[in-house]
C-alpha cells in the first residue's frame, strides 16, 4: 500500500481583510472535526492573530515561541472547543509581521514534519505580503474567500494573479461568504471565474457559499463557533457542503 | 554426466549438433573431457561460447587428447574478455568522455527511475541543475583546453565530495544535473550551496572568473509532473538564477529580487471586474 505522505495542507486567504477568512477557517475546521477528521488550524496572520480571540482562549505559547524561542511547532498546539487543534500566533509583535524568509522556512519545515493530521488549514492574514504568499505556497491548495463587495472581488483576483505569476499556481478554490443565497454565491464565483479564464487562462474551483446569518455577529461577540451553537442551521449546512468539496480537492500541486 | 545431459539441449540447433556429437564422443572416449564439464560451474556458458569456434576447429580440439583443458581456458578467457568489453561499452554509453561523470542518457533514465521510486515510497528527491557563469569567455579567451581542464577539475571534486547515493551528470557543455535521492528541498538547498562554493574554489585556484548558477526543486508525491515537466521547472529556476545576477541558487518559493515581479492588475481587468459586479448590485438591493 502507498504510504500517506504528510498531511493535506490548505490555506484560506483573500487579499482583502474582513471578508471572513478566520470565520470560514474556524467553522470549516469544526465541521471537519465533527465528521471525524483530524484537523489542525495554524493562525498564520502573524502580526495580528485573532483565532484565539474568536475562540475565547488565551494560549500561553504561540508561534512566536517557535520562531524566536526554542519550541517546536508541536509544543504550541492546543486543543480547542471546536474539536480541532490550533497553532496560535501572537498579536502586535512587529518582528512577527515581517518575518524573514529563513524564519518562514523554519516554520514550513516543521509544518511538513507534522504528518499525523488529515488536514492542516493555514489561516493567512490579509494583503499580499511575502509572509502571506509564502504560506499560500506551502499549502497544496489555496482557498480564496470572497464576499459581495467589489473590493473583495478585485483583491481576490489580485491574489490569484500574484500567486499565478510569482509561483505559477493555477489551482484555487473559491468560497463566497456572507451572500443572500446559493444563486448569488454562484453568480459571484462565475464572474471571477470568467475573468480568470479570460485574462489568466485557467478556471477556478467553486467550493460553495456561506449564507448571510444574523446569528453570526452575535456568536462572534460571545466568542462561540456558529457551527457549534447552531448545528442544524443553514449556515452549518453550507459548511458541510464546503467541507465535502475541500476533502475532494486533489492533493496535487498544479503548476 | 547427468549435468551435461541436462544442459545439452541449450545448444541444440543447426551446426551445434556437430558440437554435441563431438562432445558425446569426448565423453565416450576421454575421461578428461568428462571431468572438466563436471567441474565447470557454468556449462551453459561453455556451450554458448563454443558456438563461436568453428565446428571444424572444435572437433579437432576435442579429438586430440589433452587439449580439452586448453579449450576450457580459452573459452574462459574469451568469456572474461567479452564481459570486460561489455562493461566497457556499457560505461562508454552512460558516461561523459571528458569528465567521466554520467552523461545525459544516463540522467534521463535515472530521473525516471527516481520519480517512480518517489511515487512508490513517498520519499522526496531533489534535482539540481548547475550552469557555469562566464564559462564561454574562458573558452573564447584562454582556449578550449583551459575550459576542458576546468571542467575536468570540477568533475574530480564532484566525484570526491558527492554523497555516495547522489548522481552527478554532465547534461551539456557547461551544464550539470545532480539527482539527490531521498533528499528534501531544504537539505538540497544546503547541498547546492556547498557545490556552488566548491566550484568557486576551483575557479579561484585556477584563477578563472567563473561562478555557478543553480536551480533546484524537490519532487514529492504531491507533484503531478512528468519527468520533462519537472526538469522544466528546475530549468526555469536556473534561468531565474541567471537572470537575477548569476552566481546564486534559486528554487520555487525563493524570494524574488524585485518584489513587483508580478504585473499590476490592469485597467482592463479592473473594468471587467467592475462590470461583473454591477449586475450583482442591481439585482440584489446591495447591502454594501
Amino acid at each position: 500500500m502507498k504510504e500517506k505522505p504528510g498531511s493535506f495542507i490548505i490555506s484560506v486567504t483573500s487579499g482583502k481583510g474582513g471578508v471572513g477568512k478566520t470565520f470560514i477557517t474556524t467553522n470549516l475546521a469544526t465541521c471537519l472535526a465533527k465528521e471525524g477528521k483530524k484537523v489542525l488550524v495554524a493562525d498564520c496572520d502573524l502580526g495580528l492573530a485573532n483565532i484565539d480571540i474568536m475562540l475565547g482562549i488565551n494560549p500561553s505559547l504561540t508561534l512566536k515561541d517557535v520562531v524566536f524561542g526554542d519550541k517546536h511547532l508541536r509544543d504550541v498546539i492546543i486543543r480547542t472547543s471546536g474539536g480541532f487543534d490550533l497553532i496560535p500566533a501572537s498579536s502586535g509583535i512587529r518582528e512577527m509581521a515581517q518575518l524573514l524568509f529563513e524564519k518562514i522556512q523554519v516554520i514550513k519545515k516543521m509544518l511538513l514534519e507534522i504528518d499525523d493530521y488529515d488536514l492542516i488549514i493555514l489561516d493567512t492574514g490579509a494583503g499580499i505580503s511575502e509572509v502571506v504568499l509564502q504560506f499560500n505556497l506551502i499549502a497544496h491548495q489555496n482557498i480564496v474567500v470572497i464576499n459581495r463587495e467589489l473590493t473583495s472581488l478585485t483583491d481576490a483576483y489580485a491574489m490569484v494573479k500574484v500567486m499565478y505569476q510569482v509561483f505559477s499556481r493555477q489551482s484555487f478554490g473559491i468560497i463566497a461568504n456572507n451572500v443572500c443565497d446559493e444563486k448569488e454565491g454562484l453568480g459571484i464565483y462565475k464572474n471571477i471565474d470568467n475573468i480568470s479564464k479570460r485574462f489568466l487562462g485557467f478556471s477556478l474551483d467553486y467550493l460553495g457559499h456561506v449564507q448571510q446569518d444574523n446569528a453570526v455577529p452575535k456568536s462572534i461577540l460571545r466568542q462561540e463557533i456558529p457551527f457549534l451553537t447552531a448545528p442544524r442551521s443553514r449556515l452549518a449546512d453550507n459548511f458541510c457542503t464546503i467541507a465535502r468539496q475541500v476533502m475532494n480537492l486533489p492533493k496535487n500541486r498544479k503548476v | 554426466m547427468k549435468r551435461l545431459k541436462k544442459t545439452a539441449p541449450v545448444t541444440a540447433a543447426g551446426d551445434k549438433l556437430a558440437i554435441r556429437a563431438s562432445l558425446a564422443e569426448i565423453l565416450k572416449n576421454q575421461k578428461g573431457g568428462f571431468l572438466f564439464t563436471e567441474k565447470c560451474s557454468q556449462p551453459e556458458i561453455f556451450f554458448l561460447l563454443a558456438e563461436d569456434i568453428p565446428v571444424g576447429d572444435l572437433g579437432i580440439l576435442l579429438k586430440e587428447k589433452g587439449i580439452k583443458l586448453k579449450l576450457q581456458d580459452d573459452l574462459l578467457k574469451k568469456l572474461l574478455r567479452l564481459e570486460k568489453e561489455n562493461s566497457r561499452l556499457k560505461s562508454l554509453s552512460l558516461t561523459d568522455g571528458l569528465t567521466n561523470l554520467y552523461n545525459r542518457r544516463f540522467f534521463t533514465q535515472q530521473l525516471k527511475i527516481e520519480m517512480t521510486r518517489t511515487k512508490r515510497t513517498g520519499q522526496p528527491f531533489c534535482l539540481m541543475i548547475i550552469d557555469l557563469d562566464n564559462f564561454k569567455s574562458v573558452n573564447d579567451t584562454l582556449g578550449h583546453h583551459k575550459g576542458d581542464e576546468f571542467l575536468v577539475n570540477i568533475a574530480r571534486i564532484f566525484c570526491q565530495k558527492i554523497r555516495p547515493t547522489d548522481f552527478a551528470c554532465r547534461y551539456g557543455g557547461d551544464e550539470f544535473a545532480i539527482i539527490m535521492p531521498a533528499t528534501s528541498l531544504l537539505d538540497g538547498i544546503s547541498i547546492a550551496q556547498r557545490w556552488h562554493d566548491m566550484i568557486e574554489e576551483v575557479a579561484r585556484t585556477m584563477k578563472l572568473d567563473v561562478s555557478s548558477s543553480i536551480g533546484i526543486d524537490e519532487f514529492n508525491t504531491f507533484n503531478p509532473f512528468r519527468d520533462d515537466e519537472f526538469f522544466a521547472v528546475v530549468d526555469k529556476e536556473l534561468y531565474r538564477a541567471k537572470k537575477e545576477g548569476k552566481s546564486k541558487i534559486c528554487y520555487p518559493g525563493y524570494p524574488q529580487k524585485e518584489p513587483s515581479s508580478s504585473e499590476e492588475v490592469s485597467r482592463e481587468e479592473k473594468e471587467a471586474l467592475f462590470q461583473a459586479f454591477m449586475p450583482l448590485t442591481n439585482k440584489k438591493r446591495g447591502v454594501n
